[in-house]
């Protein structure tokens, strides 16, 4: 008997555990459409009603960073202004927006706007790389939100996209078209000013860090931000990051960019001044020299990766002797070689890890759309305290050519020892070899 | 007891045994679940639905999503302002031509009823983009619309069309025979002109017979008769007669096949492209671009039906019946005349006649001007260039020809255009027109031909 009641008790027990309601062991609360649904309401209640819009900041995955003005209304059309072009900083422009639940809740942006433009796959609309564009997204997965930010994700190339609520100020400036103003005057300084730096103070230890900008917007390789400058060794170091245009200079995206041991974070104006501000809000003011302010040898390898003689172009500051150097390649592309060329360049390229200087000569008989390299190899020594080079061959002429007229400045590397400088005309950098044996010997080259 | 104790353990094992299943199935409520229907309800939305949805049932989706596209592809959205546009095209040279000439039943039942529009081209590894795709015979998708023109997906939609008309009436068996030695897979490495070298109206086609069938068919609509004709001609001698052969069978496919008047649904569809094409592409739809190079010869012959269906001028037809009287008063019946461009200069004006021992031609000499451009040619006579023959012939009734005709013709300039009329399909673009300039009353007009 005792075994049948405690078999009855059994039973009720787990009769009960049978009948027990669906929605009482629910691990997140709600069922999944409703919490969906619930997300997707407070995203899209959010975003249209910010009363002033939003101001955003996108990277891209191949381009630079971005920013835009976006206004949402309960229509799903967003008006948008952004830092791509001439007109998108200043007028906006209408498309239509929704949120929609795809693996989470996600902004799409579903009709062509700016932020299209660094998603298309024709180079001819933005200048992007064919089929990709800037690698940069139209669908946005939420990921967070903080204070007046909301944080999305390209879902496809994963930039981070900040939505940060715009003030009243802010909105009546972007509407005045503050951020073309802004724009143009940020391009305009850094064409003027072409060799910006900050004195830092870093404890006992101060140095001059270079600023480098590409202000280019429709390129892959634009909006970049490049610090660099001379190590306590006579070595250099350079880090770089992106940038997008803001309402007074630039922010610089994906929280800053650290250079020994200082983030920065934005350029901006003040009183017809540039500053660079760091995170700690310390400003620093941006001077221009008129020399770079690390020598060539130091930027070669790594800001510049080549000096190149374009096809008969000869440069100002280049000598006699020099000349001779140049001309016995470009005037043997038609007749020095035993082919007929119509086009071609003579290139050192430096390989600063391995310590090798390549001398590469193309050569073109379709105007230089395609053609044939001949490349010769130098291990060279570098004086770090003069910054002279000397040169010994490695491996002798192999492919193409042009091995027959790349015969002086061959025979110019390995009798002569070098040094780089710097060769400013009519705002144009360019870069000097001077022997040092033979002083009359400049040849002067275009830095890439 | 034991008894009782054994049903009361199969019970609970039973109890045990459903209370310990893991599936529990849960009611999802999708209407609450964001199923992704974009709707706004703009002038643009309440066009496309009264234009498309409630007339067609078509959906057209001009909002971005990704499940529309090949998914490892950017692809951008349309601008809002080119959807109406985009659509417009869609409907004036695509959906109307077929429900004026098959019917409002046929075009409601076998129309896509999806119409997916992007803005950029989705564009394959190799950098080849497609102006547009069909899935299933539901779906069109169409691409490039923010910077072609409206009309750069017809010429897509009617070759999507016709292998959806192709699921419904197979395509003859014989079409595949034409060509069927020159399909080749890797199409896309073969060169446009060596395609045409080999009767085919793409590189596209030669992939496999039912593309090549889908392009003849929205060539022959879209680009037109004397487009297809004048590049036929330009391709081999085989090549041409190939392209030819697969007309012939397409014609005859939706004329017996589908009961589609396939002469009534080219006419529509260029009289669309005409209306909205400027430009280069206008002037390929324009006869002065055929005129003396495709088009060699105008016949006229007044006692043709033509004559009846769409008038004739009353000074050329005086100056015709003065020809026809004239001869006849040596016992010659007048056939016919025509205007032939032998070489890039000289024409020649024959009259062809029948007397007691035969049917002759005498041929009259002239030069001429033709401009290209604005279709203006002016006929000059010049010394005649043989004196046997047909010369001799025209020596025959030299008196009244230039009594009649060579007033008629002299001194005048005339603009070629197709026949400036509602034409019926079996005339379009068969009818050459040569309205005198600064007198539209004065015309004369007859029948193109290809060879001289």
């Amino acid at each position: 008997m005792k075994l049948n009641k405690f078999l009855y008790s059994l039973l009720l027990l787990v009769a009960m555990m049978a009948c027990k309601n669906e929605n009482d062991d629910l691990t997140f609360g709600d069922r999944p459409e409703i919490r969906m649904k619930e997300k997707i309401d407070s995203i899209s209640f959010v975003l249209k009603n910010a009363e002033n819009g939003w101001k955003a900041v996108l990277g891209t995955g191949l381009g630079g960073g971005y920013s835009f003005f976006l206004n949402f209304n309960d229509q799903q059309v967003v008006n948008m202004i952004a830092d791509l072009t001439a007109t998108s900083a200043t007028t906006a422009a209408k498309s239509n927006y929704r949120v929609k639940q795809d693996n989470g809740a996600t902004l799409i942006f579903d009709t062509f706007n700016y932020i299209s433009l660094l998603n298309d796959p024709s180079s001819s609309t933005f200048n992007g790389m064919t089929r990709d564009g800037y690698k940069s997204d139209l669908e946005f997965a939420f990921e967070y939100s903080k204070g007046d930010t909301l944080g999305f994700i390209g879902k496809k190339y994963r930039q981070s996209f900040l939505l940060i609520k715009a003030s009243a100020a802010e909105k009546a400036a972007y509407e005045a078209g503050e951020l073309g103003k802004s724009l143009d005057n940020t391009v305009e300084y850094f064409k003027a000013n072409v060799n910006p730096y900050i004195d830092v103070v870093d404890g006992e230890n101060s140095y001059k860090m270079a600023i480098t900008m590409n202000t280019l917007s429709n390129n892959i390789n634009g909006k970049r931000i490049e610090f660099a400058s001379l190590l306590a060794d006579g070595t250099t170091s350079a880090v770089k990051g992106k940038y997008a245009f803001s309402l007074d200079g630039a922010t610089i995206i994906d929280g800053g960019l650290t250079y020994r041991g200082i983030t920065y974070t934005a350029l901006f104006w003040e009183n017809s001044k540039m500053y660079l501000v760091d995170q700690k809000g310390t400003k620093h003011e941006v001077k221009n020299s008129v020399q770079p302010i690390l020598p060539l040898f130091k930027l070669i390898g790594s800001k510049y990766l080549a000096m190149r003689s374009p096809y008969k172009t000869y440069y100002p500051g280049t000598s006699l002797g020099g000349l001779t150097i140049l001309q016995r390649y470009h005037n043997g592309l038609a007749s020095g070689t035993g082919y007929v060329f119509n086009s071609g360049y003579m290139e050192l390229g430096w390989d600063v890890i391995n310590s090798r200087i390549e001398l590469r000569g193309f050569s073109s008989q379709n105007g230089g759309t395609s053609g044939w390299l001949t490349t010769i190899v130098y291990n060279y020594t570098l004086d770090e305290a003069t910054g002279t080079y000397k040169c010994t061959l490695k491996t002798a002429a192999s492919g193409g050519y042009t091995s027959a007229i790349l015969d002086q400045m061959h025979s110019f590397l390995l009798n002569n020892s070098f040094r780089l400088d710097y060769y400013l005309d009519n705002g144009i950098l360019y870069g000097t070899v001077t022997s040092v044996e033979n002083p009359a010997i400049v040849i002067t080259l275009q830095l890439r | 007891m034991k008894i009782l104790n054994r049903i009361l353990i199969l019970f609970l094992t039973v109890f045990l045994y459903s209370s310990c299943k893991k599936e529990v199935v849960r009611k999802v409520d999708f209407s609450n679940y964001n199923d992704d229907d974009p709707q706004t309800s703009t002038e643009l939305d309440e066009w496309l639905k009264s234009t498309f949805l409630d007339e067609y049932n078509i959906d057209v989706v001009y909002r971005y999503n990704r499940y529309y596209h090949d998914a490892e592809r950017n692809v951008t959205p349309i601008y809002l302002d080119k959807v109406k546009p985009a659509m417009t095209a869609v409907l004036e040279s695509y959906i109307l031509p077929y429900r004026k000439v098959a019917g409002e039943t046929f075009i409601k039942r076998y129309a896509p009823k999806e119409w997916v529009l992007f803005g950029s081209p989705s564009l394959a590894t190799d950098g080849t983009g497609v102006a547009g795709t069909a899935a299933g015979g539901r779906r069109v998708t169409l691409y490039s619309l923010n910077n072609q023109s409206p009309n750069f997906g017809v010429l897509v939609i009617h070759h999507e069309f016709t292998h959806i008309l192709n699921q419904l009436v197979a395509i003859p068996t014989d079409f595949e025979t034409i060509s069927r030695a020159d399909y080749n897979a890797d199409w896309a490495k073969i060169p446009a002109d060596t395609a045409k070298k080999y009767g085919f109206v793409t590189s596209y086609a030669m992939g496999k017979y039912t593309e090549d069938y889908a392009e003849v068919a929205a060539h022959l609509l879209v680009k037109g008769q004397a487009w297809y004709d004048d590049y036929a001609s330009a391709s081999s001698a085989l090549g041409k007669t190939k392209l030819k052969q697969k007309e012939a069978n397409v014609v005859n496919y939706f004329t017996t096949g589908l009961k589609v008047d396939f002469r009534a649904l080219q006419k529509e569809v260029q009289e669309y492209m005409k209306s909205t094409s400027t430009g280069a592409t206008l002037s390929s739809y324009l006869l002065p671009t055929y005129l003396t190079g495709l088009y060699k010869t105008v016949t006229i012959n007044l006692g043709n039906s033509i004559y009846n269906k769409y008038g004739v001028s009353t000074k050329f037809s005086a100056a015709y019946n003065a020809l026809r009287t004239g001869i006849a008063t040596s016992n010659r019946t007048l056939n016919n005349i025509s205007i032939r461009f032998d070489t890039s200069s000289q024409a020649t004006i024959r009259v062809n006649y029948t007397s007691a021992s035969g049917t002759f031609d005498a041929d009259f000499t002239f030069s001429y001007n033709f401009d290209k451009s604005t279709g203006d040619l002016i006929l000059t006579k010049v010394a005649q260039a043989g004196t046997s023959g047909t010369y001799g012939n025209a020596n025959n009734i030299m008196g009244s020809f230039n009594a009649s005709l060579l007033p008629y013709f002299s001194d005048k300039t005339f603009s070629a255009s197709w026949l400036k009329s509602n034409v019926d399909p079996v005339d379009y673009n068969n009818l050459g027109g040569f309205y005198e300039k600064g007198d539209n009353s004065n015309y004369w007009y007859g029948t193109l031909g290809q060879t001289l």
